[in-house]
Order: structure tokens, then C-alpha cells, then sequence
């Protein structure tokens, strides 16, 4: 240790869960989670819903006891450390404000709680406003602000404690879709400048990949993999990660040759595919192509499709905004989806044939 | 609230209850209740008002005729003036005495699991199960010189003489505040039951512990529940008769026995009408300044008119 920053802020602390379980009668509703967050980054716990994120949440928080496993706090184990001495900030989903406090009067709260200071309350609780912007909206009570600027009176009640960890479940859910993508911004900025350990629930990938340093993927109380946004995008560890986030092309298919690093996959529709980094003893895999890595372009009705390549009819023609995506049917069967630039490409049309090629080393096989 | 578009049929067939104006359909549900009201409580009030003002009593017969001297005669003797303050006072301690008893229960009643909070509802309403009589009865055997209550202290050993609390203002307040306990648990169990609990969580994860959270969050957002509870509680204390008749007897005797008494032993009318109609303006005061108060507290927690 040699220069500090000077800081009015505490260092982040690292965040770790080991063996982390809950279990309502019978049913493990989180089922022994090993979560590592490091100090100042965003951790999403993205999964479908009823998969214990809130719960594993809410155990993080101390507002639920956990059945089994460790929470630590830095080298703190705080597991059996009560809710109201944990010195976490929680930025409820739908706000939570005080109703009969003014934003000030809630910023206010956790402080007081812990300070009796008024000089010094009135000080932090100004500089709280000022990071959120709210500083004009002191004396309005939550009824009298928009969602938006609720949200942010709680963002700010939950950091003027300078908790040890920020949790946030589900933080976008009750806001339209422009709002939720500005606050999404602003709350990751924030998060950054402010350099807290951070939680995120959430049910969107997009929210997920877009605001996250690293997501881990849950499903039925355990955590699938957990990686950086492009991890789990590119290198899904699993099938339920691979067919959760984003849309894919999985296919199953039996392992035909082995060149080197290189495996050559054969699909039960019989489709040929380059599979890179599979483990040597596997003969089987499961192979995910992203749409937009295959590109589709008209064929002759009796062409060849080589290894790589498909050829099938085009079925339809999606439009999603600055995607479009084009469903293939396959000649042997399966379906493919891919995607392009909307406005790209060779005009297409229903009914076509077509041959979608793609590069080996987009394909990413599942042992 | 005044741009409703208006919505008419052309060819003046009846509206349909759906298609009419919000504020035209409240009125409609409420018109029976309305009706009812009228016929049954504003006119006789009415009358009773009219009553004292009308008529008095001088040795024994009624004169008639456009006259004050029955509130002038209330406000000459001292001892209507005792009992009215009596009136007064035991209906607000009773309210007082009520809150803290009311609270805990009403927390369980919104907040517990299933089995508690049913045993409190059954344990909150069962005073309103057994008639009146009987009740006070009940609670003069407790409140007896030779009673429970007394034999309980003197046996405990916190008292050798405990002071007798029948026919004491002690005596009508306990009894009162027992029954007329649901009136303040229920609506106050209703504004806890309304309290969003992530507020409540939120307070703990800043760093309140339960009872913090409890005075600082639980109770200021129960208090439109808490008045709606305390002026019913303080209502019909201030016009209860049979209680604290039987706990209170002439040593504590209230507005309801002043009445009565009026009307039954004295044969004065006129004169009981005026005592009604001040105990009646008394009340109605009492919850009028509580209920503005608390309103002025709350305009703008909910946000302000019906404009959002
Ligand atoms: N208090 C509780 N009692 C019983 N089951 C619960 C309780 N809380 C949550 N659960 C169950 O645990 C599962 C996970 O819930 P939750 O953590 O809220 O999921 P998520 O936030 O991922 O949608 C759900 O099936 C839910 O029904
Ligand atoms: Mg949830």
C-alpha cells in the first residue's frame, strides 16, 4: 500500500457466496450457488423467472435467511449479520419510497440511522441528490415526482449510506421502454463513478448483456455459468444458457472426423459443420450458430452444400427493427434462422432457394 | 374533474350503468343508502334540534315558542357543565387508551400468519358477540371493591387495599375501550394492510431496526386509519348509555344519563333535546377538527387532488 486515493467513499469490497442455499419446505428454491463479484463490478444474476434470483438477492440483502452456505462481505462473513446492520443499498423494484417523506426526508433516512449529525446529514444528503440530479426536487414528495425520478430519489437513498454492496432486483421492470434504456445508462454510469460492488436481478438479456462487467446464468436455483456479456454470448456453457440468451441454431450431431483442434460435426439432418476446441474425447455435441453469423444468399434449386453450408427454402422474412431475420427450412429437416442488416443484403424473397454459409469458427459445440 | 365528456344516447334510450359519467354512477349507487339516511337520521336530528329551540319547562309545564333558555339553562348549572366535561373526558381517554392496545394487534392482524391473525379478529370482535348488558355486568364483577381485579392485586401483593375502580370514570373508560376495540383495530389494521411491505424492508436495509421502523415508518402511514379509528371510538363513547350506566352509576354519570333522566324522570323534553343536540354538536366537532387535521397532514403523501 503506497498511495491511496483520498476518497470519502469506502474501497469496494469483493462479494462472495459459497454454497449459498434456500430451501422453503422441500423445494430448494436456491440450490448451493458459488458466486465470486469482484470489488466495484456489476454482476448481473440474469435467469427466467422463479429461478431464485430474488431470493438469492434477498439472502445477499438479509432479508431472508439463508438455509445453508456463506455470504461474505470482503473478509466479513455477514451471513448472520441482522438486515439492519448489514449496510447494504437496495434499490427496490418498485422504488419503495417513503410516501410521507419528502425526497430529502428519504434520502435522509438510512443517514440518520446512523449518524445523529444534522450538519453532516444535510451535507451527504445534498451531495446524494447532486449525483442523481434531483438537488431542485428536495422538498417534492415521492407522489409528486415521475417514475423516473423515483427511481433516482432511490438510487440516491440507497448510496448516500455508502453501502458495502448495491443490490438491485429488477430495477426497469415498471418503466416504458425509452425511460428503462436512459435509466439503464445512467445507473451503469453512476455505478462506475461511484465504483460499487454491485447485484443485478434481472429476467432481460438484453438489460443483462448491455449493463453487466460479468452475468451469471441461473436456472432452477443454480447458476449455469457465469461469465463476461461476451462469454455467455459467444461461449454458452450450456444448452440452457446457449437457448436463453439471444436467439441460436442448436443442433444436435455426432462428431465424423477430428483434424487437429478441428471436428467435423455432422447433424442428424445432415447438415456438415467445423467445430473448434471440443474436447478430444467427446463424439457427440451440441453445436450453436448465432443468426447473425450466417449469411444467406440465393442458390440454384440442385446445388451442393458443402461442409459449413446449407441449403434449404426461405420460409419467412422477419422484420425486427434494425435486424431482419430470415427463418430457412432445411433440406434434411431442421430449421435455421439467420439474420442480417435490415436494408442489406440480396433482395429475398418467400419460397426461394437458398444456401447459408457461415464461417467454422462461428460455431460453438457443447460437450 | 369538471371535463367529463358528456355521454348521451340520441335516440333516448336508457344509458347503460357502464356507459354513464363516473361521478353520475357514485351517485346512483349511493342514493339509496342516501335516502335511507335522510328519512332516518337528518329528519329526526332535525326535529330534535327544532325541539330545543321551541319549547321549554318552567314548574312543570311546557311552554312553547321560539326560546334559548334550555342551552341557557345548561350553560347556568355546574353540573351539567361536570357532566358534560365528563362526557368529554372519558371519551377521550378511552380514545387514548384505545391506540396503544390497538396497535399490536392490528400489526398481527395485517402482517401475521393466518392462525394469528384470525385468533386476534375473533379475540377483537367477540366484546361486539355478547349483549351490552351482560358485558357490563361482566365488568363490574372484574371491577369490584370484592372483585376479581382487586382480589388479583391483593394476591399478587402489589396492593393491600387496592382502590375500587366501579363507579369510577376508570371503571366506564376500561369498559368502553374493550368494546369498542375493533372500531380502531380494523380500520387501522386496513391502513397497516395498505402499507407497501418493500417499504418496510427498504427502512430495515437502511439500517432501522423494528421498532425505528415501526414509529418511523408503520405508524405515520396508519395515521388516516388511526383517525378514522379514533374518532368512532370517541363517538360512541361520548354517546354510550348503558355502559357507563351500569359501571359509572351516579358518581360518574354521563351525557346519555343526563338525558335519559331528562326525559324519563323529569318529563323534560325540550330541555333532553338541547343535551342530544349539544352532545351531538360536541362529537361532530371533536371529528371534524381531528379528521381536517389529519387531512392537512396527508394532502400531499397521495398526491394532490384526483389530477394523476
Ligand atoms: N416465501 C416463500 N415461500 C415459499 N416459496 C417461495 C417463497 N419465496 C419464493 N418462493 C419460491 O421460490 C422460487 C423462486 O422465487 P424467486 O427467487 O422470487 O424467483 P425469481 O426472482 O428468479 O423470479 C419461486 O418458485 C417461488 O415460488
Ligand atoms: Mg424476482
Amino acid at each position: 500500500m503506497t498511495e491511496v486515493a483520498v476518497s470519502a467513499r469506502r474501497e469496494a469490497v469483493r462479494l462472495r457466496l459459497a454454497g449459498l442455499s434456500k430451501a422453503y419446505g422441500s423445494s430448494a428454491v436456491v440450490d448451493g450457488i458459488d458466486l465470486q463479484v469482484e470489488p466495484g463490478q456489476l454482476m448481473a444474476l440474469l435467469g427466467p423467472s422463479g429461478c431464485g434470483k430474488t431470493t438469492t438477492l434477498r439472502m445477499v440483502a438479509g432479508l431472508v435467511a439463508p438455509s445453508g452456505g456463506d455470504i461474505l462481505f470482503g473478509e466479513d462473513r455477514v451471513t448472520r449479520v441482522p438486515v439492519h446492520h448489514r449496510n447494504v443499498g437496495v434499490l427496490f423494484q418498485n422504488y419503495a419510497l417513503f410516501p410521507h417523506m419528502t425526497v430529502a426526508g428519504n434520502v435522509a433516512f438510512g443517514l440518520e440511522m446512523r449518524s445523529s449529525d444534522r450538519g453532516a446529514i444535510a451535507r451527504k444528503v445534498g451531495e446524494a441528490l447532486d449525483l442523481v440530479h434531483l438537488t431542485a426536487f428536495a422538498e417534492r414528495y415521492p407522489a409528486e415526482l415521475s417514475g423516473g425520478q423515483q427511481q433516482r430519489v432511490a438510487l440516491a437513498r440507497a448510496l448516500a449510506i455508502e453501502p458495502s454492496i448495491l443490490l438491485l432486483d429488477e430495477p426497469f421492470a415498471a418503466l416504458d421502454r425509452k425511460l428503462r434504456e436512459e435509466m439503464q445508462i445512467q445507473i451503469k454510469d453512476l455505478q462506475r463513478r461511484v465504483g460499487i460492488t454491485t447485484v443485478m436481478v434481472t429476467h432481460d438479456q438484453e438489460e443483462a448483456l448491455t449493463m453487466s462487467d460479468r452475468i451469471a446464468v441461473m436456472n432452477a436455483g443454480r447458476i449455469e455459468q457465469c461469465g463476461t456479456p461476451g462469454d455467455v454470448y459467444d461461449r454458452p456453457a450450456t444448452v440452457f444458457v446457449a437457448g436463453f440468451i439471444g436467439t441460436t441454431n442448436l443442433w444436435h450431431g455426432t462428431v465424423v472426423r477430428r483434424d487437429g483442434a478441428e471436428a467435423l460435426v455432422r447433424t442428424s439432418a445432415g447438415c456438415l459443420l467445423t467445430v473448434r476446441g471440443l474436447p478430444a474425447e467427446a463424439g457427440e455435441t451440441m453445436t450453436c450458430l448465432r443468426p447473425e453469423s450466417i449469411r444467406v444468399r440465393p442458390a440454384a434449386e440442385r446445388s451442393d452444400a458443402a461442409a459449413n453450408e446449407a441449403l434449404g427454402t426461405l420460409d419467412r422474412i422477419i422484420h425486427r427493427g434494425s435486424l431482419t431475420e430470415l427463418h430457412v427450412r432445411l433440406a434434411g429437416g431442421d430449421s435455421l434462422i439467420a439474420a442480417r442488416p435490415s436494408g442489406e443484403g440480396e433482395p429475398l424473397a418467400p419460397g426461394q432457394t437458398v444456401l447459408a454459409a457461415w464461417s467454422g469458427d462461428k460455431v460453438h459445440g457443447l460437450a | 374533474m369538471g371535463l367529463q365528456p358528456r355521454r348521451t344516447l340520441a335516440d333516448g334510450r336508457a344509458l347503460p350503468l357502464h356507459a354513464l359519467p363516473p361521478a353520475l354512477t357514485g351517485s346512483l349507487l349511493a342514493a339509496p343508502a342516501a335516502i335511507f339516511l335522510v328519512l332516518a337520521f337528518v329528519v329526526p336530528i332535525a326535529e330534535m334540534v327544532g325541539y330545543s329551540v321551541t319549547a321549554h319547562v318552567t314548574q312543570g309545564t311546557t311552554v312553547g315558542g321560539l326560546t334559548l333558555e334550555n342551552y341557557a339553562r345548561l350553560f347556568r348549572s355546574e353540573l351539567y357543565w361536570v357532566v358534560l366535561l365528563r362526557t368529554l373526558r372519558i371519551a377521550l381517554v378511552t380514545s387514548l387508551v384505545s391506540i396503544p392496545i390497538a396497535y399490536p394487534l392490528a400489526v398481527v392482524l395485517a402482517r401475521g400468519g393466518p392462525f394469528w391473525s384470525r385468533l386476534v379478529m375473533f379475540t377483537v370482535i367477540s366484546p361486539l358477540l355478547v349483549l351490552v348488558v351482560v358485558r357490563a355486568y361482566g365488568w363490574k364483577l372484574i371491577l369490584a371493591k370484592q372483585g376479581f381485579l382487586s382480589w388479583l392485586i391483593k394476591g399478587v401483593g402489589l396492593s393491600a387495599s387496592p382502590p375500587a375502580l366501579l363507579y369510577t370514570e376508570w371503571a366506564v373508560v376500561i369498559a368502553s375501550a374493550h368494546v369498542f376495540l375493533p372500531f380502531v383495530v380494523l380500520p387501522l389494521a386496513g391502513a397497516i394492510g395498505k402499507i407497501d411491505p418493500a417499504v418496510e424492508e427498504a427502512a430495515r436495509t437502511l439500517g432501522a431496526g423494528r421498532w425505528t421502523m415501526f414509529r418511523r415508518i408503520v405508524v405515520p402511514l396508519s395515521l388516516p386509519g388511526l383517525a378514522v379509528g379514533v374518532t368512532l371510538v370517541f363517538s360512541l363513547t361520548a354517546s354510550a348509555y348503558v355502559t357507563p350506566q351500569i359501571l359509572g352509576g351516579n358518581f360518574a354519570a354521563m351525557l346519555g344519563t343526563l338525558v335519559q333522566q331528562q326525559i324519563l324522570s323529569v318529563n323534560d323534553w325540550p330541555f333532553a333535546a338541547a343535551l342530544a343536540t349539544v352532545l351531538l354538536a360536541m362529537t361532530l366537532l371533536a371529528n371534524l377538527v381531528l379528521l381536517r387535521l389529519f387531512e392537512r397532514r396527508f394532502g400531499r403523501w397521495v398526491g394532490r387532488g384526483g389530477g394523476r
